[in-house]
C-alpha cells in the first residue's frame, strides 16, 4: 500500500457508524509503550532510534489486527504527504516533523496504527466512528497484547508503563471522543459544562487535539489521569461524561427548537445552500457551515446529505488533502475555490454513499 | 487532583502550553488561575506558565529530596535539573533514580503513585516466575524443619535453576542501555 492509495481511500472512522454517531464523530484510544533496553526518543542515537523501529516493525508483522499494515517512515515523505497523514489524525505535527526513524505503522482502513519514535518508543493507537471507547479499548488492548509478546516494555510494578512524560505514566491511556455539541455553543452554555468536565478530571481541546483550536463546534474530550486508575476505570468515566455530554446537547437543542425554531431552521438550510453552492470556501467557513448542516441532520431537519459524507468532507477539505488531490502546492485562495468545488461537486452527486473510493472509479 | 500553586483548593483549569514542542501542564484552582489571569488571556500569562511549572518541580525537589537536584541517572545520564527544564524523563531507570522528587509530582499531576492497571504479559510471567520461587523456598524451609534432606536438596535445586532462568531472560536488553560517563 502506498501512501497515495491511503488518502483516495476513506478511513473506516469516518463512515458515520457506532452509536451516537450524528453527535459523537469518533472514538479513540492510544497506549504509550516504551521498549526497556533502551532510553526514551528524546535521549536516543540515531542507531538506537533505527534499532527501536526495526523491533516495533518486526513486533509488528506478528500481530493479527496489524497484519495488512504499512510503515512510513515521516522522513522519506513529502511535506504534503506528512500533512495529510496530520489531517487525516494519524500523526502528530510533532512526528510530521520529518526527522529519521520515526513514522507510522498503519492498517489499511486507518483504524490501528502505531506511531513509532515520537514522544514515547511507541504509541499504540486505535480510532472508531461513533461513541465507541469500549470497542476502541478492547481494540488497542488486543494490539498491545500482541506486540508485547515480542518486545520488553519498560515497566515497573510502582509506575506502572515507563513514559517520558510524567503526565503519562502509569497505564499509557488517553482516551478520547470528538464531539459536536453546537447546542451548547448557541445556549452559551458551553463554557460552564466545560468546566464541569474539567472538574471531573477530564480535558476539553480542539480538533486536532493538545493546543489545537475549537473548529466547528467540535470538542475533543480525554482522560487525564493515568496513574492510579485502570485502564476499565478510564475508559468508563469518560463514557459516562460523554453520555451526561450528550444529555445536555440533547437539552439544548430542545431549548434552541422551542424558543428559537424558526432562526434555527434558517441557519441550518442558508448553510446547506452555500455549501452547495459557493465559489469560494475558507476552511474555517467550511467547518462552520459543516457544523450547521450537521445539527441539521441530527435534528431531523434536512434529510441529506448523510453524516458520512460531512465526516469524509472534514477530512478531504483540509489543505494537505487539496494539495495532494491537486498534485501541487496551492496557495490558500487557490485551496478556497477547489475547496469550494470539491464540497459542490459531492454534494451535488446523487450517489453520496460510495464515497471516495466510488469517486476514484468513476471520475 | 489539587492545585498546583496553592496545594489546597481543587484544581478545575487544566492550562497546557507547548513552545517548540516543549509541552507543560498546570493543574490550577479557579481562584490561583484567576490570580495568573487565566481567565482574562491565555497569550498573556503564556509566558509565565514554564516558570511556574518549574517553580512546581522545584519546590517538589528541594522539599522532598534536598540534593536529589544535582543528582545524575547513571543509565541515561539526565540530571534531575534537565527533567526539570524539559519536562521529560531519559529513560526507565531515570524513575527509580528521581523517584523521591517525583513522587510529589506524581501526586500533584494524577493525585495517585501507584499504577493498578495492565500488567504486560512479560511482566506477567516474570511476577509469576517471582512467586512460584517465593512459594518453593516456603516448601524447602518446610523440609528443613522436618528434615526431609533429600527433598530440600532437590528444592534448592530447582530454586537455581529457576533463578538463572530469571536472570537470563533479563539480559535480553545486554548492552543496549551505554551508562554516559
Amino acid at each position: 500500500m502506498t501512501l497515495e492509495d491511503l488518502a483516495h481511500h476513506m478511513a473506516a472512522w469516518l463512515d458515520g457508524s457506532g452509536a451516537h454517531s450524528d453527535m459523537v464523530v469518533s472514538s479513540r484510544v492510544r497506549l504509550a509503550r516504551n521498549l526497556e533496553a533502551f532510553p526514551f526518543v528524546h535521549r536516543a542515537t540515531e542507531e538506537q532510534l533505527s534499532e527501536i523501529a526495526a523491533q516495533a516493525l518486526t513486533a509488528g508483522e506478528q500481530s493479527d489486527v496489524l497484519e495488512d499494515a504499512s510503515f512510513f517512515d515521516t522522513s522519506h515523505l513529502s511535506e504534503i504527504l506528512r500533512q495529510v497523514l496530520v489531517e487525516r489524525h494519524l500523526i502528530s505535527p510533532a512526528l510530521a516533523r520529518a526527522r529519521r526513524h520515526r513514522g507510522i505503522l498503519v492498517e489499511r482502513r486507518e483504524r490501528c496504527s502505531v506511531m513509532i519514535n515520537e514522544e514515547d518508543h511507541l504509541r499504540i493507537q486505535t480510532i472508531q466512528s461513533g461513541f465507541e471507547p469500549q470497542k476502541a479499548w478492547e481494540l488497542v488492548d488486543r494490539m498491545d497484547d500482541e506486540l508485547s509478546r515480542s518486545l520488553d516494555y519498560a515497566y515497573s510494578e510502582q509506575w506502572g508503563y515507563l513514559t517520558a512524560c510524567p503526565t503519562n505514566v502509569g497505564t499509557g491511556l488517553r482516551a478520547s471522543v470528538l464531539i459536536h455539541l453546537p447546542g451548547l455553543v448557541l445556549t452559551q452554555q458551553k463554557d460552564a459544562v466545560l468546566r464541569g468536565v474539567t472538574q471531573v478530571g477530564l480535558v476539553a481541546r480542539g480538533f486536532y487535539g493538545e493546543g489545537s483550536q475549537i473548529v466547528g463546534n467540535l470538542f475533543q474530550i480525554s482522560n487525564q489521569v493515568t496513574l492510579g486508575r485502570n485502564e476499565q476505570e478510564t475508559i468508563g468515566h469518560l463514557e459516562k461524561v460523554t453520555r451526561e455530554l450528550i444529555r445536555y446537547e440533547e437539552h439544548a437543542r430542545e431549548q434552541l427548537i422551542r424558543e428559537a425554531r424558526f432562526q434555527i431552521e434558517d441557519k441550518i438550510w442558508r448553510a446547506l445552500a452555500i455549501l452547495e453552492n459557493a465559489r469560494l470556501l475558507t476552511s474555517q467557513e467550511f467547518m462552520n457551515l459543516a457544523s450547521a448542516v450537521r445539527l441539521g441532520i441530527s435534528m431531523s431537519v434536512i434529510q441529506k446529505p448523510d453524516i458520512r459524507l460531512l465526516n469524509e468532507l472534514m477530512v478531504t477539505t483540509q489543505p494537505s488533502h487539496l494539495q495532494q488531490r491537486a498534485g501541487e502546492k496551492l496557495d490558500p485562495a487557490e485551496r478556497d475555490v477547489l475547496r469550494a468545488s470539491l464540497v459542490r461537486e459531492r454534494l451535488h452527486r446523487k450517489d453520496a454513499e460510495g464515497g471516495e473510493k466510488n469517486k476514484e472509479k468513476a471520475g | 487532583m489539587t492545585c498546583e500553586i496553592c496545594g489546597k483548593k481543587p484544581a478545575v483549569v487544566l492550562f497546557t502550553q507547548i513552545v517548540k514542542n516543549e509541552k507543560t501542564v498546570l493543574h490550577l484552582c479557579e481562584e490561583c488561575a484567576k490570580e495568573q489571569g487565566l481567565s482574562v488571556s491565555v497569550e498573556a500569562i503564556a509566558s509565565s506558565v514554564k516558570s511556574l511549572l518549574t517553580g512546581a518541580l522545584a519546590a517538589a525537589s528541594s522539599e522532598e529530596a534536598g540534593d536529589e537536584a544535582v543528582r545524575v541517572c547513571p543509565s541515561c545520564g539526565l540530571s534531575y535539573a534537565e527533567f526539570k527544564a524539559k519536562g521529560r524523563l531519559g529513560c526507565g531507570a531515570c524513575y527509580h533514580v528521581f523517584a523521591k522528587p517525583l513522587e510529589r509530582l506524581l501526586k500533584n499531576i494524577h493525585g495517585s503513585t501507584s499504577h493498578t492497571g495492565k500488567v504486560p504479559t512479560t511482566q506477567q510471567a516474570v511476577a509469576k516466575r517471582r512467586q512460584e520461587i517465593a512459594a518453593m523456598r516456603g516448601a524447602l524451609k518446610q523440609a528443613i524443619g522436618r528434615e526431609a534432606f533429600e527433598e530440600a536438596a532437590r528444592l534448592r535445586d530447582r530454586i537455581s535453576a529457576m533463578e538463572q532462568k530469571k536472570q537470563g531472560s533479563g539480559v535480553r536488553g545486554q548492552g543496549a542501555v551505554v551508562p554516559e560517563p
